[in-house]
């Protein structure tokens, strides 16, 4: 752990739960509070950097692990999956969710600096680091399956706690119970063309997109079930952010729509080789209107450097020479890499095309 | 009625000034009886005193409570029990949520109680509210009291005391909250009971129990006047987040609790209660009657007279 880790760590150690009993309202010894107005709760000035604890927030990693035990009152101490809940705040609104006056590239904010371990009585409306830490979490965890109890946090009280160590394979790994389905089929009220199916599968798998590229700012609900509802996310992509050009019969139809099958949907079969070759490997980056026929270039990257392969015009098994040169691969190449290739009759054949060219009908 | 109370925590006047407000009464019934045989004599007198007895501090107690934070964990009320001697299970037994099937009213083991209000189909998330007495300006429980073991102490606590009741149940009947239970099951000496602010942990500077263990502190303990200010500046800053209205602020008078919430108050349980408190009509009548001695007297005189010009005829 290097020092920021050690420090954010730190920070999490600090929360507390005021033990009952003490006086929060302040000694009784104090003299009384003069007369004044009452004070307008008001939106605090969020600490500037001079206050807060120099650790570069968002760019470093946080503690895979926080333990807060310094309650242990009528519950005992609760492990906290910081990792876990890093990666579902990917998609629920960064790290800002809970860290909510840190901005980017901002040394974190520590709760303790505007959240007092006491509550104050002159300023009632400033809520306690007991208080804020419990509606952090319980903000999301309101009523959530019911299980909004205590004990879904807390240890009991004198309970052995777990440690990080106790939580090796569990931190941080992808929620095994969120399955979703392989496609999804949705009656919309489009006429003519009602039914699009989405192929939740494809897109995570051959498309390779993440969670957080389709589900950001969605509903935790999506995953967690009705009740886990954040009310304040509205989310911010669907289908039009990647298809705003694709044509309305690509995902509409009468009936459910098979999965995408390169070979049937392009010609081109993609075989076992290509396969395994990612999208924008060959189509270049972007999705939706930028998926065009790859250029002869792009399948040189990998034909010349990765499989070692002198695929140039002298080595290729034609010889292409002069115009052949600046021919597109997929020009000969029709269908797959191995499937069937041009003939030179297709192009040069006894009939008048191309017209410059040297016609069988020449020789 | 003594004068308006010193405070229960330490930004305000030092606790020694309150001992004589809260200094247990020593009148017993017969006593009683004794004193209201005389005070009939001296009702002129005592009507007059009566309207500076409601006189309150400016600096009286309340608490807020901000619905939007209430998770319903009932922890609110495991620590009412405990502060108040009052049997209970352990904690992780108030994680039973069928509790919240059916309405629930405060009685005589549970002063106060969480419900789950009615959903209204577009919240997402259910709507609680924690119910227990309100502590009124005006209480309309005081002002039914024949005995007087209602008292509103003037920095906001309503009192009962259980050495001058007499059982009439008065005082339940007034509330306009349903809030006052009482002891039916208790063969001797049965008590009407209430939230009594815990009047006794803040004396001694310390929450009232409920609001010390709420763990969003949906439950803000302090002067009546700031928690106004604050609700005001809550619904002011987040008009999406709330309704503009303060419960509390002027039902039934005006009331110690007070509460901000999402949705309008009648749909989440509480009662629609006007702006006067129902004790005010009855006082009117009951001092207007008495002020001077002046309609007993007249009403006495004219029967005095109907008496003197009739028994004439029966001789």
């Amino acid at each position: 752990m290097n020092a920021p880790q050690a420090l954010l760590l730190t920070l999490f150690l600090a929360l507390a739960w005021t033990p009952p009993g003490e006086r929060l309202h302040g000694a009784p010894t104090q003299p009384p509070a003069p007369e004044r107005a009452p004070p307008a709760p008001p939106a605090r000035p969020a600490p500037r950097a001079h206050e807060t604890t120099p650790v570069p927030a968002f760019s470093e990693p946080g503690p895979d692990v926080a333990i807060i035990d310094d309650l242990v009152n009528h519950y005992g101490p609760v492990t906290f999956d910081h990792r876990l809940h890093e990666r579902m705040s990917e998609i629920t609104g960064d790290c800002a969710n809970c860290h909510h006056e840190t901005e980017a590239n901002e040394p974190i904010t520590g709760c303790a600096e505007c959240h007092p371990r006491e509550r104050n009585a002159a300023d009632p409306g400033v809520t306690s680091l007991r208080g804020a830490i419990h509606r952090q979490c319980l903000d999301c965890h309101k009523d959530w399956s019911r299980a909004n109890s205590c004990g879904f946090c807390h240890e009991e009280a004198g309970a052995a706690m777990h440690g990080p160590e106790d939580f090796g394979e569990f931190v941080g790994a992808t929620p095994t119970h969120i399955s979703p389905a392989q496609s999804y089929t949705y009656d919309t009220a489009r006429e003519g063309l009602p039914v699009v199916t989405f192929h939740h599968e494809d897109h995570v798998q051959a498309f390779g997109l993440s969670c957080a590229d389709c589900h950001l700012n969605d509903d935790c609900e999506r995953c967690h079930g009705a009740g886990m509802a954040r009310q304040t996310v509205v989310r911010e992509r669907d289908c039009a952010t990647c298809h705003a050009d694709t044509d309305c019969v690509d995902c509409h139809d009468l009936t459910e729509k098979a999965r995408f099958d390169h070979a049937e949907r392009t010609g081109w079969d993609l075989g076992a080789a290509h396969a395994a070759v990612s999208c924008e490997d060959c189509h270049g980056p972007g999705h939706g209107a930028a998926l065009t026929v790859p250029a002869s270039l792009r399948c040189l990257a990998c034909h010349q450097e990765a499989h070692g392969v002198a695929l140039d015009a002298l080595e290729h098994p034609v010889t292409l020479a002069g115009s052949h040169a600046y021919f597109e691969c997929v020009q000969c190449h029709r269908g797959s890499a191995e499937g069937p290739r041009s003939t030179c009759v297709e192009c040069h054949d006894d009939r008048e095309f191309p017209a410059w060219s040297p016609g069988l009908a020449g020789w | 009625m003594s004068a308006p109370c010193a405070s229960t925590v330490t930004s305000r006047p030092s606790s020694q000034t309150r001992e004589p407000d809260r200094a247990q009464p020593t009148t017993s019934r017969r006593a009683f009886l004794g004193i209201s045989v005389g005070a009939t004599l001296a009702a002129p007198a005592l009507a007059a005193a009566g309207e500076h007895a409601s006189a309150l501090h400016q600096d009286r107690m309340g608490v807020l409570v901000d619905l939007t934070e209430c998770v319903g964990c009932r922890r609110c009320e495991w620590a009412c029990c405990d502060a108040n001697g009052l049997p209970h299970g352990p904690l992780h037994e108030y994680d039973d949520q069928t509790v919240f099937e059916a309405r629930r009213y405060p009685s005589p083991n549970q002063l106060t109680v969480v419900n789950r209000a009615k959903s209204d189909q577009t919240e997402r998330e259910p709507v609680h509210l924690k119910v227990q007495c309100m502590h009124c300006d005006k209480p309309a429980c005081v002002s039914a009291c024949l005995v007087g073991a209602m008292q509103k102490d003037p920095d906001g606590p309503v009192h009962y005391d259980a050495s001058r009741c007499i059982g009439c149940r008065y005082c339940m009947v007034a509330c306009p909250f349903e809030i006052l239970s009482y002891e039916y099951e208790r063969s001797l000496a049965p008590r009407v009971r209430k939230c009594e602010l815990c009047r006794d942990r803040t004396r001694d500077g310390k929450l009232p129990a409920c609001v010390e263990m709420c763990p969003v502190e949906a439950l803000t303990y302090g002067r009546r006047s700031e928690l106004l200010a604050l609700a005001h500046d809550k619904i002011a800053r987040h008009p999406d987040r709330y309704t503009d209205h303060i419960y509390g602020e002027h039902e039934a008078g005006g009331t110690s609790w007070l509460y901000i919430a999402g949705r309008d108050f009648a749909s989440l349980g509480l009662p629609t209660v006007g702006p006067k408190s129902p004790a005010a009509l009855s006082e009117a009548i009951q001092h207007g009657i008495f002020r001077g001695f002046a309609v007993p007297i007249v009403i006495a005189g004219l029967l005095g007279a109907v008496n003197h010009l009739t028994k004439e005829d029966h001789k």
